[in-house]
């Protein structure tokens, strides 16, 4: 049962999933950007009448990423099970800036999830800049559906930024 | 941010032009929605979408709206060819979600004894849940992009329906102008394998009985009498509809800052209707609308394979037939009268149906006379009306009113409500069978989530924005 680890039933409450989730942390690939000082890295779900959105914070603008995306896996979770070879593989992802990358990065997590019917351990950003950044997913077999289907993510009061060294992110998903 | 809004009737809101908007936004509503509207972010929305070029008209919103991306939830606007724009959001990702009615020559009392039965082969039949799909259907490429091109068309071509039910169908289950070369190679895979599939969240298909009668004489043109069976389809255009959407916003991004269109939220980003870009999105559009029209008519044909399994009778002796199938997320060409002057428009409407009225030539002829069928769901312990649009829909809100009752409760709002309940045994306790594919979504779409449908279509009447003709009744509710 990697998925409830992954993400348990308490992530729907906007818990911190950031202690069940393996990640790893790589240096930043942006002057300026990847300060780590302050602050924890979390995600919280928020309400939406008809969805869901995620915020996400962390220290450097990867982290914030990896945050967004384990609020996404949250909201997908479910009952199915992994299980099979677990496979690596990298991504790169490219958009006109910071915001539309986060967006773009989450649709193409779910591209992968719902195509290839898979569910990632493990999310490691190994390089990231203004536009692009790539990802090193170790991705496993899933069998059984997460218990939602998520349209995508919107650009909807879409927000990435960075005060004072500490980063926030506000993407809403399409349910 | 406080919006100003000022009432102008019973159910006639205006929130006056000021600052970047072009036009005023009209809100339908009665004031106990207008009070929790007030609550939340979907008048702003509608402001938003007046501040677009080549709006005419207000940035309109039917009785359901609620907070949506972009666009409200419920939101109609039309713009000029010239000097308007297309946006993407203002369509959504589920392009071409829609609802099709097919009627029976069934009694409630013949089905009762069947309707486990029945509501199993139906869950059996037609693939619901995430990832759905059926085994015995894989599309090759080639079939794929006569899917998109013809629609429900490519459907009935294979011996699954009918000419009859290609006529009662919004567009005759074709959009005219569909290119499959626009589409992107992830568009075309995430569709392969999901024609005819229901989905999940709020999708589901229905098999109802006709509880009330309200217009007896247009319920008679409908083919609908009490006491009847009928069975409801809600979906879409699955995966490549969203792959579509998502792909033309990022085009959409890159287009309005080429035209100099400033977005007071980036989901509405859009290009003018006369560009490249709005018009390979219309020709996108319109391939995915037509996998929408394709996967409802599919469906249909495995709802009556599924009739004539539990039944033993086929489908043609049991008549069951399409009454009508409407879009309620997408953008059309049409003409209106404005102003007094006929003119051509791109109607956007977002959770919203189209609704023209009697005598309109887009309307299948044995239904000219009354107006076209409007199909309204509601929730799945409560009920879903039949309606018929009205020349004031027509004169009001370009052709369109409302398409569902509307969510009130957040989906954690509702799991909250839902927690503790046995929500299967419930609506067993009145008479509702229900198979679903996942425990979260019957929690999520509990009938405490959504408005009273009724109060909705009340509205909607009171304005004389469509005219109800019947309301229908779950038996057995098939949800993803």
């Amino acid at each position: 049962m990697i998925m409830a680890s992954v993400a348990s039933p308490g992530s729907a409450k906007g818990d911190n999933m950031s202690a069940d989730y393996n990640v790893r942390r790589f240096p930043s690939g942006i002057p300026g950007l990847g300060k780590r000082e302050g602050g924890t890295a979390a995600f919280r779900l928020l309400e939406h009448t008809a969805d869901i959105g995620i915020e996400a914070q962390a220290a450097s603008c990867e982290e914030l990423f990896v945050q967004a995306a384990k609020g996404l896996l949250a909201v997908l979770a479910g009952s199915g099970e992994t299980s099979g070879p677990v496979r690596d593989i990298t991504l790169e992802v490219n958009a006109g800036d910071v915001e539309e990358l986060l967006v773009v990065w989450l649709n193409e997590l779910l591209y992968l999830i719902q195509t290839q019917v898979v569910w990632p351990l493990d999310i490691a950003l190994i390089g990231m800049q203004s536009g692009s950044l790539t990802a090193r997913l170790s991705l496993v077999p899933l069998s059984g559906d997460p218990q939602r289907e998520i349209k995508a993510a919107t650009y909807h009061h879409l927000l990435v930024n960075c005060r004072q060294g500490f980063w926030r992110a506000r993407v809403y998903l399409d349910l | 941010m406080t919006l100003k809004v000022q009432q102008i009737d019973q159910c006639r809101w205006r929130i006056p032009r000021e600052g970047a908007m072009r036009t005023d936004g009209l809100v339908f509503a009665s004031r106990a929605m207008m009070e929790v509207l007030q609550k939340e972010q979907a008048l702003e929305q509608v402001r938003n979408v007046a501040t677009l070029p080549g709006i005419v008209g207000p940035s309109l919103a039917m009785p359901d709206i609620h907070w949506g991306y972009g666009f409200p939830i419920g939101g109609v606007a039309a713009f000029d060819p010239d000097q308007g724009v297309v946006s993407p959001g203002g369509v959504g990702y589920d392009i071409n979600c829609g609802v099709r009615l097919l009627r029976s020559d069934l009694e409630v009392q013949q089905i009762r004894p069947h309707l486990h039965q029945l509501a199993d082969a139906l869950f059996r039949n037609v693939p619901s849940g995430v990832g759905s799909h059926r085994r015995d259907l894989k599309l090759s490429v080639a079939e794929e992009r006569k899917v998109l091109q013809q629609g429900a068309r490519w459907v009935v071509s294979r011996g699954m329906g009918s000419e009859q039910d290609l006529q009662h169908i919004e567009a005759g289950g074709r959009i005219d102008g569909a290119d499959p070369e626009l589409l992107s190679d992830r568009a075309l895979e995430r569709g392969r394998d999901q024609l005819g599939t229901l989905g999940s969240g709020n999708h589901f298909l229905e098999v109802q009985m006709v509880e009330e009668i309200r217009e007896p004489e247009l319920a008679r043109v409908l083919g609908l009498f009490p006491g009847q069976v009928t069975v409801t389809i809600h979906t879409g255009s699955r995966g490549l509809g969203y792959q579509v959407c998502d792909d033309y916003l990022r085009i959409m991004l890159r287009a309005a800052a080429k035209y100099g269109i400033e977005l007071p939220d980036r989901q509405l980003c859009c290009a003018p209707l006369s560009s490249p870009e709005g018009r390979q999105y219309l020709a996108a559009m319109a391939c995915a609308a037509n996998f929408a029209f394709a996967n409802r008519q599919l469906i249909t044909a495995w709802v009556r394979e599924s009739f004539e399994q539990v039944l033993g009778q086929s489908a043609e002796a049991l008549r069951l037939s399409v009454i009508y199938d409407v879009c309620h997320n997408i953008a059309k060409w049409e003409h209106h009268v404005v102003d007094g002057v006929r003119r051509r428009l791109c109607v956007h409407r977002k959770g919203a149906t189209r609704a023209f009225p009697p005598g309109h030539p887009e309307i299948p002829e044995c239904y000219r006379a009354i107006g076209q069928p409007v199909l309204i769901p509601g929730d799945m312990g409560r009920y879903s009306y039949v309606l018929v649009g009205t020349t004031g829909a027509f004169e009001q809100t370009f052709g369109s009113t409302c398409h569902g009752a509307g969510r009130v409760l957040s989906r954690h709002a509702a799991k909250k409500v839902a927690r503790g309940r046995n929500i299967e045994g419930e609506l067993a306790a009145q008479g509702i069978v229900l198979r679903a594919a996942g425990r979260a979504t019957v929690a999520e779409e509990i009938s405490e989530a959504y408005k009273d449908v009724t109060e909705v279509v009340e509205v909607v009447q009171q304005a004389g924005i469509g005219r109800i003709v019947a309301r229908l009744r779950p038996l057995a509710v098939v949800k993803g």
